[in-house]
Parts: structure tokens; C-alpha cells; sequence
């Protein structure tokens, strides 16, 4: 879902210039500037949830720090091991028992964020540390995915399972505990169904 | 004193002068004053191009000079840019300070700076980003965006024959309203336009002054209007203020 430029500053208040300012310092990616057609000609529209979201970053860090601290916090390499098993276990985002479930010397910034998602969701839905380890291995295979680009992770239940899934150029990617996945394309068998009508 | 970044840490002068090529490199200062080509990327920390040069390759330079023409075939990275004669350029541009006096017509798709202040002539097919944007030349872009953006074009004839010598060593169409900056969108925090001809400006605080012809005005803050711009359209929830001056 996407948000037009004048929207997303009507929502969020900030102007055109910080808007410019921190496309221009790398803080919101160029490839979210989409032009597209519209009825006055052409409009600029962005991914809606990540462009909030960042903004709400932005907005939050803007005081305390400068906007190439920002920059570095939003792009530090992914997969760059940076953080100690003791630095991660200070943060209070991380639920240490499942942190504790792939306990190493060195965690990268993508593995600390799929482990807070991990903990935060754990948190709001009271997961027992058997469903949680279940969730942890499980979807542990999709972060060399999700540290290509910048995307989503999904986590959701099915019966009394939790299973993980991400999106990879644009197609929902899920564990392989989710067997049996086929992708349809749904212009092509309404086509098929439509011969048989001509 | 505001304290000089450097680029690099070479302690090497280059200075080329007469017919030559060089390879490029890194230099504490390189100073052109002949028909030269550099083949390679330059990285330094003060650039003075006076003669005819061509660049190939990527410049970054902390502060880089103008004063002949020269082609710059790839991007250049700058703290602080000043053109005084004429510069083509292929790629994109990145500085802190762009300070235009002379031409620069560029063929890249982005010129970014902190802060631009043309008294010359800037003509581009793309996108020019800046916090503080200040014209009193011409300016031809696509977009123009960023937070202060104030484009008073200068119709008036002392510069006459500057600007006409000007638009044909570039080759810009002469008649009508030649002189005048065309763009196709403007968008910034606050705007001040004068003999500007643009198809859509949006803006938070605007005035269009003397002259302008603009297809479409956005506004959501304050819009004041001459009334000899023309506009076909204004929309946003704005107040109109009178022309103070």
C-alpha cells in the first residue's frame, strides 16, 4: 500500500524540506520515491508503512542525535557481526531465553532485530518457551532473505503453531516447516478458465 | 575559522600545464591551466581547473574551482564547489556549497547540495535537491526541491549580453521569455519565485512574484501573488497574503 508525498506530510507534519533533507542524506531510500501517473499528471507516491515507519525513527532520534548517527543506526550493514552475546543481553528488548536458544559470541544487527521481533511477539501473545524455540529454529532460515532488502517479518499462528515468513522481490516468503506453498497467477487461470467459454 | 575537511591525506602537488594527459590519482592540490585530460578518478583535497580539461573518471575534491571549461564525464563529490566559467557535466553532482557564477549544464540525473546559489546559468534535465536554493540566474531543471528555494530570474538588461554570448555557446533557444527559469515541478518548504515559468509548484509558503507563468499551485501555508504571474490553478488550504513589496 502506498501514500502519496502530500499525505505523508499531512500525517506526519514534517515539511518538504526535511522530507528532501533526509532523502538527500540517505535516510529514506530514493527507490521509495515512486512516480506515478495520476489525474493532474504525475505524483510521487511512497510504501506507506515503511515510510511512516522510518519517519517515526526519524522524528524519535532527530533530537538527540545528528542525521548521520541516524544514517549509521538505519544502515549499518545487516549482516556486519557487531554486538556480543553481553551487549545483547543488556538490551531489554531481547527476551533472553530465546536469545538464549542460539546463544553465540557475536550476533549481527539483523539477528538482534529477527530476536527482538522474536521476544516482542512472544511477549504480546504469552508463548510458552516450547512454542518460542519452535518459532525461533523455524523461522531462524529466512534471515539470509530478509537482510537483502528491506522487508518485513512476518510472524503468525496456525492452529497452535507459530510460523515465520518474509518477502523476497515482492513474493511472501515462509519457513519450510509450511510445505505444499504453490504460487497462482490469477490473470493466467482466469484466461485458461475463459477459453473454455469462447 | 570554519575547519577544512580533507579528502585525502597525500601530501602531493599536481600541476599540469600545456597539452597533457594524466592518469589521475590522489594530491593534496591539482592545478590545470592547459588542454588536459585526466583518464582516471581524482581524489584531492583542492582542485583549480583553469584551461580546457576533460575528466573521465569520478572526482571527489573538498573544494573544487572552475575557471576555464571543462567536461566531467563521471561524478563529482565536493565540499564546496565554485563554477566560474563554463562546466559539462555527464554525471551526478554532491556538494555542500554550489556556487554558480559562470554555466553548468549537466546531462546526469541529480544535483545535490546543502545550499546553491546561482548567478549564472544552471541547465538540467533532472533533479536539483537542495536545503537553500538562491537564483538570481536561470535556472532549467525538472524538479527543483528541497526547504528555501528563491529563483528571482533577472529579466533586467545588464546582463543582456553576458547571457545572450552565454545561450550560444550552450546552444538555449533565443525569443520570448528567454531569459526567465523554466521548470517542471517545484516543491519546498518555503518558495519565492520571480520570471519563473513552471508547470506545478508546492509549496507551504509561496509567492510568485512578477512575471511567472505557472500551470499549478499547491499550497498549505501562505500564498501571496503578483499581479502580473499568471496561474491557472491553486489549490490547498491556504491564506493569500498581499505583496509587501
Amino acid at each position: 500500500m502506498t501514500i502519496s508525498k502530500k499525505e505523508l506530510l499531512n500525517l506526519t507534519g514534517i515539511s518538504y524540506g526535511q522530507l528532501y533533507r533526509w532523502k538527500r542524506e540517505g535516510l529514506i531510500p530514493e527507490e521509495w520515491f515512486m512516480k506515478q501517473p495520476s489525474f493532474t499528471g504525475q505524483e510521487t507516491f511512497l510504501p506507506r508503512d515503511l515510510v511512516l515507519e522510518r519517519i517515526r525513527f526519524i522524528l524519535e532520534k532527530k533530537d538527540s542525535c545528528s542525521l548521520e548517527e541516524i544514517r549509521e543506526m538505519l544502515v549499518t550493514a545487516p549482516d556486519k557481526k557487531e554486538l556480543t552475546w553481553e551487549r545483547l543481553a543488556e538490551l531489554e528488548e531481547i527476551d533472553l531465553e530465546i536469545a538464549g536458544l542460539v546463544r553465540k559470541e557475536e550476533y549481527s544487527y539483523l539477528e538482534a532485530g529477527w530476536l527482538a521481533a522474536l521476544s516482542d511477539y512472544r511477549r504480546k501473545y504469552q508463548l510458552s518457551i516450547e512454542q518460542a524455540a519452535e518459532l525461533c529454529q523455524g523461522s531462524r532460515g529466512l534471515l539470509e532473505k530478509m537482510g537483502k532488502e528491506e522487508t518485513f517479518f512476518l510472524i503468525f499462528q496456525a492452529g497452535q503453531t507459530y510460523y515465520g515468513a518474509c518477502c523476497e522481490n515482492n513474493k511472501v516468503v515462509v519457513e519450510e516447516r509450511i510445505g505444499q506453498v504453490e504460487w497462482y497467477l490469477l490473470t493466467k487461470w482466469a484466461g485458461k478458465v475463459k477459453e473454455k467459454f469462447l | 575559522m570554519e575547519q577544512e575537511v580533507k579528502f585525502t591525506e597525500s601530501d602531493a602537488k599536481c600541476r599540469v600545464e600545456g597539452i597533457q594527459t594524466i592518469k589521475g590519482g590522489e594530491f593534496d592540490s591539482v592545478r590545470v591551466s592547459g588542454v588536459v585530460t585526466i583518464q582516471g578518478d581524482i581524489v584531492t583535497n583542492k582542485m583549480r581547473l583553469e584551461g580546457v580539461s576533460t575528466v573521465k573518471g569520478l572526482v571527489k575534491a573538498a573544494r573544487l574551482q572552475v575557471s576555464g571549461v571543462t567536461n566531467i564525464a563521471n561524478d563529482i563529490v565536493s565540499n564546496k564547489i565554485k563554477v566560474e566559467a563554463v562546466m559539462n557535466l555527464s554525471g551526478n553532482l554532491k556538494a555542500g556549497e554550489l556556487e554558480i557564477q559562470g554555466v553548468i549544464r549537466s546531462k546526469g540525473e541529480k544535483v545535490e547540495a546543502e545550499m546553491i546559489s546561482c548567478k549564472g546559468v544552471l541547465d538540467f534535465a533532472g533533479e536539483i535537491s537542495a536545503d537553500v536554493i538562491k537564483a538570481e540566474g536561470m535556472i532549467r531543471a525538472d524538479e527543483i526541491c528541497g526547504d528555501q528555494i528563491c529563483i528571482e530570474s533577472v529579466s533586467a538588461e545588464p546582463y543582456q549580453w553576458i547571457k545572450k554570448g552565454i545561450r550560444s555557446l550552450i546552444g538555449l533557444e533565443e525569443g520570448g521569455k528567454e531569459n526567465f527559469s523554466r521548470v517542471d515541478l517545484i516543491e519546498g518548504t518555503t518558495i519565492v519565485l520571480k520570471n519563473v515559468c513552471a508547470k506545478e509548484v508546492n509549496g507551504h509558503d509561496i509567492t510568485i512574484g512578477d512575471n511567472c507563468t505557472i500551470d499549478k499551485v499547491d499550497c498549505d501555508g501562505t500564498l501571496c501573488v503578483s499581479r502580473s504571474a499568471t496561474i491557472k490553478e491553486i489549490t490547498g488550504e491556504h491564506e493569500f497574503v498581499e505583496k509587501t513589496v
